[in-house]
């Protein structure tokens, strides 16, 4: 009995595929929790320097709305003085090079920009690039995925 | 090697904005690599069995694999700086597969490894212009080292920039092509 070539390389390609999404799944699985504990410091650490008042970050939360664009999204615990609200984490691209920055919002007020996550000196964010106009796109879209994120709660 | 100027373009538009930190270039450099010795093994791997009419698909969606991989677990090793430069590293590593693999993966090392080293001198002069030092990843963030004392009083952060980017870039290209120029002369004279 011969085996057909193209069949046995059929199946060859599919156990690759079947392999390599296995790999990802199971690096995934465990990578993910150090990813998001090292956001989680970054983002607390730029929260406790900004003028929002003391805030601890919460859960994480999906905004499916948001898609593909690398966006990380965190609530805030809710205390007896100020309810809970979003931290969204994202990365900002200024006239030199991309950075990862944080905002608060809080769908009672308006969203605002807390600083650029993992810098050490406490320099502002227009040292790194990033003007008003770039920070002021931003809050606009994050005004309207936390829109979307109510609708879909 | 057939010249694709498209491509050769292509690839360097990502490298603009990685290019502004040190630890940027620090870890395109390293996907580079990455990609490099695991699409030779996957190409290894692949060859012996799959048909040659659709091999060339194959390779590219292992390539694909390859990369989701790698940003995967530098998530889990500078998680910070992944979220600013993921996209980036997408379009630079997708680029240069296209560059690549436009011809074969063979000509891989000749395209794109003269590209690490330059990376790498490129992003250091950019920051110590820029930002008056260097900068390397860790997991949350940068660690910056001042280097130029002083420099805040004195900086010119302009060549931190895209603009100054280019401006650099347009040096440099002069730079060797006057190079290139004077050893072709000297080697007529001999």
């Amino acid at each position: 009995m011969t085996t057909d070539p193209y069949r046995k390389g059929f199946i060859y390609t599919f156990a690759l595929f079947i392999i390599c999404f296995a790999i990802l799944g199971i690096s995934y699985h465990f990578l993910n929790p150090y990813a998001e504990k090292g956001i989680r410091i970054s983002t607390q650490a730029v929260l406790n320097k900004s003028d929002t008042g003391w805030l601890q970050l919460a859960d994480r939360v999906r905004i499916k709305s948001a898609g593909v664009s690398y966006i990380t999204v965190f609530r805030t615990e809710e205390t007896e003085i100020s309810r809970s609200k979003l931290v969204f984490v994202v990365p900002i691209t200024g006239n030199a090079g991309p950075y990862t920055g944080v905002f608060l919002c809080d769908p009672a007020e308006k969203t605002h920009f807390c600083g650029l996550a993992g810098i050490q000196e406490n320099n502002s964010a227009e040292y790194y690039g990033i003007t008003n106009t770039i920070i002021q796109f931003w809050i606009h879209k994050i005004d309207v995925l936390a829109q979307q994120y109510g609708d879909e709660k | 090697m057939k010249k694709r100027t498209q491509f050769f373009l292509f690839a360097l538009c990502p490298l603009i904005p990685l290019s502004s930190r040190f630890a940027y270039g620090l870890v395109i450099s390293i996907a580079l690599f990455w990609l490099y010795f695991f699409a030779i093994l996957m190409r290894k791997l692949v060859k012996p069995f799959v048909p040659e009419k659709v091999r060339f698909w194959i390779e590219l969606a292992c390539l694909g694999f390859i990369t989701t991989l790698f940003i995967t677990i530098l998530k889990a090793i500078y998680p910070v700086l992944v979220i600013s430069c993921e996209f980036y590293i997408y379009l630079a590593i997708f680029s240069c597969m296209l560059q690549g693999i436009g011809d074969s993966l063979a000509s891989y090392p000749q395209t794109v490894f003269p590209l690490i080293p330059f990376i790498l001198a490129f992003s250091a002069v950019r920051e110590l212009f820029g930002f008056g030092g260097l900068s390397f990843p860790s997991y949350t963030g940068f660690i910056e080292i001042p280097i130029l004392p002083q420099f805040p009083y004195y900086s010119v952060r302009f060549w931190g920039t895209t603009g100054g980017a280019l401006i650099l870039l347009g040096g440099i290209c002069w730079f060797c092509n006057y190079l290139g120029h004077k050893l072709s002369l000297s080697e007529g004279k001999f």
